[in-house]
């Protein structure tokens, strides 16, 4: 029966494509020297050599995804989600349903365009996402993730709609994003760059008026801070927080739509974050986190669902909306430290400082006073 | 403790004797190349058949004592892994915590039915036991004895 989640499905045809790239990309970016070297060291390839560095570069990775499109079959079966995978080296995964941290459905451009849906399934192991079906139909996505929250015998048109809890607009993204402190930075640091940098922003300064690189600083703080902007309404645009009786439910995307789903109950923590620029306007943000993580970009990513725009007040209800029983973050009564914990801290800031201060001064004095300054606020 | 399969003493030799052929003779020709080109000749290629030799033994003795220490047990509350020559360890994973479970096969394996079992938990990156050398039929069935078992406990 075509609607059994037990039966073993596969994924879409186009996965094929969807793979393709991604795999291409984690070979360039794995084995780039490599793929150089192949490509263009030493004589140019050419005749057969000139094949063989192709299939190398292109050929593999698409014959991976190929064989990954037409191997990988995934059911839900006796309480348990299995993948199958592989041809030569050949995986049987089964995952419980109890153990699953959050299933998030990914939609990019491409996907949107052709209809079909990515499903990643994450556990507390491991730092990947441990079931990735990159290519599937809408419909097969509803049926799994139906069967995967035990609902397989709710038709999920007939399922109680979820509450929403929170909503955000346009508006509130633009200001979501115009206190963004990252892209802030990023922009206070390229303007510095430009102002100090002889060859380019100095030099431009001393041939030209100062008002010329008045304005080239004010276009790059400016320029950032749209582009922090334009990422905050990209990243959670149409962004909803909402709650069925067991689990939370967070949709947002412009350009790629993301719908995670995590059970009540798998909440590992709750982190309350007022950045500088956004505390002076009152704002904060709310990241709910759970036991998967997965290393992305920098580091480890934990938060399963960020709300972007939250005002101190109305986090506690929020947070009893969403999770009834847990403690409000922004307003809880927190214990202080020891009081001796101040001069341990103050010797590790100031040793660390000075050495880096002095280090910085003999090679570079008078900036390296500077690092020293920027050095001392050491978080304990 | 339960044996791994004998069919694993096989597994062993085999992998044991691709990995000479493809990385042990290479490392050793390379040394030996470099101890006679920058040493001096005999001193190098005495020490290069020394190495040779010992790789050969490493080869042969290895995977049989690898697959006498190996060992595996379930019960209700752990799975215990018994590994290790030189190094023996013993690995127990409450069942409780398992988060997943792989059963891998590479070429060999699946040229004689056997398969790898591996037990994620919350603790590690990779996988945090491994039993391998098992009967295909054995590893699904510890497969799916270890995620029954995990659903009754919800530690994470």
């Amino acid at each position: 029966m075509a609607s059994d989640p037990a039966a073993w499905r596969g994924v879409h045809p186009l996965s094929v494509l969807v793979n393709f790239v991604p795999r291409i990309y984690a070979l360039l970016r794995s084995a780039w020297p490599v793929v150089l070297m192949v490509l263009y060291g030493g004589r140019r390839s050419e005749g057969l050599a000139g094949a063989v560095s192709l299939v190398f570069v292109f050929g593999l990775p698409f014959l991976a995804s190929v064989v990954h499109a037409l191997t990988l079959r995934y059911r839900v079966a006796e309480g348990r989600l299995e993948i199958r995978s592989g041809l030569v080296n050949r995986q049987a995964r089964a995952i419980a349903l109890e153990r699953i941290q959050n299933v998030e459905r990914v939609q990019n451009v491409f996907q949107r365009a052709s209809g079909l849906v990515e499903v990643r399934v994450e556990t507390a192991s491991g730092a990947e996402v441990e079931g990735l079906l990159s290519a599937i139909s809408v419909d097969d996505a509803d049926r799994l993730v139906a069967a995967l929250s035990r609902d397989s015998a709710v038709p999920p048109a007939d399922a109680p709609a979820p509450e929403v809890v929170a909503r955000y607009g346009l508006v509130d993204l633009v200001w979501a994003g115009a206190v963004d402190p990252r892209l802030g930075a990023l922009s206070m640091l390229l303007a510095v760059v430009v102002e100090l940098q002889p060859g380019f922003g100095g030099a431009l300064m001393q041939r030209s008026s100062p008002a010329l690189g008045v304005a080239v600083v004010g276009a790059a703080l400016s320029g950032g801070w749209l582009l922090g902007i334009a990422a905050a309404v990209v990243r959670y645009q149409g962004f909803t927080l909402s709650r069925t009786e067991r689990s939370l439910l967070a949709v947002h995307g412009l350009l790629t739509r993301r719908r995670t789903e995590l059970r009540r109950t798998k909440v590992q923590q709750l982190v309350w974050t007022e950045p500088l620029l956004a505390r002076l306007f009152g704002l904060g943000t709310l990241a709910i986190e759970t036991a998967a993580a997965r290393e992305e970009g920098s580091g480890t990513e934990r938060a399963v669902a960020t709300v972007p725009y939250v005002e101190p007040g109305q986090v506690g209800a929020l947070v009893a909306e969403a999770l009834p029983g847990v403690v409000d973050p922004a307003t809880v009564a927190l214990s202080p430290p020891d009081p001796r914990a101040l001069p341990r801290t103050v010797i590790v800031s100031v040793a660390g400082a000075a050495v880096l201060t002095a280090l910085a001064t003999w090679f570079a004095y008078p900036w390296g006073l500077v690092v020293g300054l920027s050095c001392c606020p050491q978080r304990p | 403790m339960l044996p791994l399969d004998p069919r694993a003493r096989l597994l062993f030799h085999a992998t044991a004797a691709v990995r000479l052929v493809t990385l042990g003779i290479p490392t050793v020709a390379m040394v030996t190349i470099g101890l006679v080109v920058l040493v001096a000749p005999v001193p190098g290629l005495v020490i290069g058949a020394v190495l040779l030799l010992l790789q050969m033994l490493f080869t042969v003795w290895m995977p049989a004592l690898s697959f006498e220490r190996y060992g595996w047990q379930l019960d209700d509350h752990e799975l215990l892994v018994q590994r290790g020559v030189v190094f023996r360890n013993v690995t127990a994973i409450p069942v409780g915590r398992v988060q997943h479970v792989d059963v891998r096969q590479g070429p060999l394996e699946q040229w004689l039915g056997l398969a790898r079992v591996h037990v994620h938990t919350a603790s590690g990156v990779g996988a945090d036991g491994v039993v391998p050398g098992l009967d295909l039929q054995t590893a699904q069935e510890l497969r799916d004895r270890l995620v029954a078992a995990s659903e009754r406990d919800d530690g994470v």
